[in-house]
């Protein structure tokens, strides 16, 4: 009775986490809104209508801002609208040029899109100077992605 | 009434270390992370949370654990509690990772108010300022402002609107907008309210301490200023880590100090990094407990599991628990270590 009178905050909380974590799994089993954790650090996020929802709440609330523009950039390229995709990645970049889930995104709907490989490689090229602990899984993913048209020197960006 | 009767100075260290930590440094802060925006990687705050943030859950950990008469005050909890957070968090992030992310979120918010609140609190205490009701009227204060800055900011609404279509409770811009304008409201009415109490304080003659409004101002200007500023989570949590962390560090540091010169200090290790002249002690200790728990959290310890630890996923998870679980343990364990009324804590003041 003395350590659960001592504990009674820490067991109030784990009693909310535990009725959060019933109320998480029942949601995410009923709505399917989310995406399966792709690595142990990753987190579940918005896919589909969901995406586009919340895509749109923060369009009218920040038109301007990097992260609505990214978020809807992202839900219509999920949603197989690439060039309608596009101004919105582009005005996020516009505002946010080192946020590396956009800068992957951008490059890869370039490539989508047929762009010309050096147009494509700047974009790249940004992604490998800022993020550079993640720069050979770059480097391998838009070599394959490109089919080769895409080669990366060594130490040209630093 | 004269304004030396109304204004009543009284540092928590000093004129010198106070203006350098308390009131200088959150302007420092906000320079370093609009720097480190513009030409750092991502991996800045990755840094600053090896340097500052790991450190400043060490030194709590320091003076519980370093301290017989601290341990003793609360024995079960320091005993229990570590076994019950990593099992908690561990548990958490495999099977419901939204809810932990919520719980550490909300935490952490409320562990950074309060960690302001509490200097506040201290500021009143070293300057015998205030009346006995202030505390209340700088704790709503906080809470207000803190919160007003999570629901408006262009930087963290983004943050609870997406926690809450994640949350499946889809909220429409209309109504983040009403919610905008009902917490603008709230704040602006308090803040009146706040100077109607200082008002009142000063007419029943009790005196203010400046120091600890502008210790407010300070910290208030770095949160609002890097949340409304900018859209890049990184500056804010940069500003921000740099401010509580070191704000923290400094004031355990001279916490121990002053025990361990007014009591003689009731462990060997307390007196060799807390005495006189020991800030490089202290100092390395830090730098070599958050080596060792980044190597731990990174996964590098993996090269001397000989095959048999850290080749798995639940290492992968249990590793990542570490960092959300020992946050925690820090949050809860600062919620009764430093209350200021307590005699053995003022002690340390």
């Amino acid at each position: 009775m003395r350590y659960l009178r001592s504990l009674k905050t820490l067991l109030l909380i784990a009693l909310v986490g535990g009725a959060l974590a019933l109320i998480e799994r029942q949601r995410h089993a009923e709505q399917q809104h989310l995406t399966e954790r792709s690595h142990a650090r990753g987190l579940p996020q918005l896919r589909g209508q969901s995406l586009r929802e919340f895509a749109q709440v923060l369009v009218v609330l920040y038109p301007e801002g990097a992260e609505p523009n990214l978020v809807m950039g992202t839900a219509l390229a999920e949603e197989g609208k690439l060039a309608e995709a596009r101004p919105f990645l582009e005005k996020a970049l516009a505002v946010d040029r080192r946020n590396q889930q956009l800068l992957f995104l951008y490059a890869r709907l370039l490539l989508d899109l047929g762009e010309k490989p050096a147009k494509v490689k700047e974009v790249v090229d940004d992604l490998r100077r800022f993020f550079p602990r993640s720069r050979q899984k770059v480097e391998e993913y838009f070599a394959e992605a490109s089919k080769g048209k895409m080669r990366f020197d060594a130490d040209n960006v630093y | 009434m004269s304004s030396s009767a109304i204004l009543q100075p009284g540092y928590i260290i000093d004129r010198r270390q106070d203006y350098i930590w308390f009131i200088g440094l959150p302007f420092i802060a906000v320079c370093f992370a609009s720097i480190s925006g513009h030409y750092l990687p991502g991996a800045a705050l990755a840094a600053i949370a090896l340097w500052i943030t790991i450190p400043h859950h060490f030194v709590t950990w320091l003076r519980i654990y370093g301290s017989p008469s601290e341990f003793a005050r609360f024995k079960e909890r320091f005993v229990l509690s570590p076994l019950l957070l990593v099992a908690f968090t561990y548990a958490l992030i495999q099977y419901a990772p939204l809810s932990l992310v919520l719980i550490v979120t909300l935490w952490d918010h409320q562990h950074s108010l309060m960690q302001q609140y509490g200097f506040s609190r201290v500021y009143d205490f070293k300057a015998k300022a205030g009346a006995p009701s202030t505390g209340k009227f700088d704790l709503a204060l906080n809470w207000i402002f803190f919160g007003n800055m999570l629901v408006v900011s262009p930087l963290f609404s983004v943050i609870w609107v997406r926690m809450m279509h994640e949350w499946g409770l889809p909220i429409s811009a209309e109504i983040v907008q009403v919610v905008h304008w009902v917490s603008w409201s709230v704040a602006g009415v308090y803040a009146l309210v706040y100077l109607a109490h200082m008002a009142w304080c000063v007419r029943s003659g009790y005196p203010l301490n400046p120091l600890k409004y502008a210790f407010l101002l300070s910290s208030y200007f770095l949160w609002y200023f890097t949340s409304f500023t900018t859209a890049y989570l990184l500056v804010f949590a940069v500003a921000h880590r740099i401010m509580h962390g070191i704000q923290y560090i400094v004031m355990v540091y001279f916490y121990n100090r002053h025990k361990v010169e007014r009591t003689g200090g009731d462990s060997a290790l307390l007196r060799f990094v807390s005495g006189k002249g020991r800030v490089k002690a202290f100092l390395l200790i830090c730098a070599a407990y958050a080596l060792a728990f980044h190597a731990l959290t990174e996964g590098l310890v993996r090269d001397f599991g000989f095959g048999l630890v850290g080749f798995n996923t639940n290492f992968d998870l249990f590793s990542y628990s570490l960092l959300s679980s020992f946050a925690l343990l820090h949050y809860y364990y600062d919620a009764f270590i430093w209350k200021v009324r307590k005699k053995d804590v003022q002690e340390g003041l």
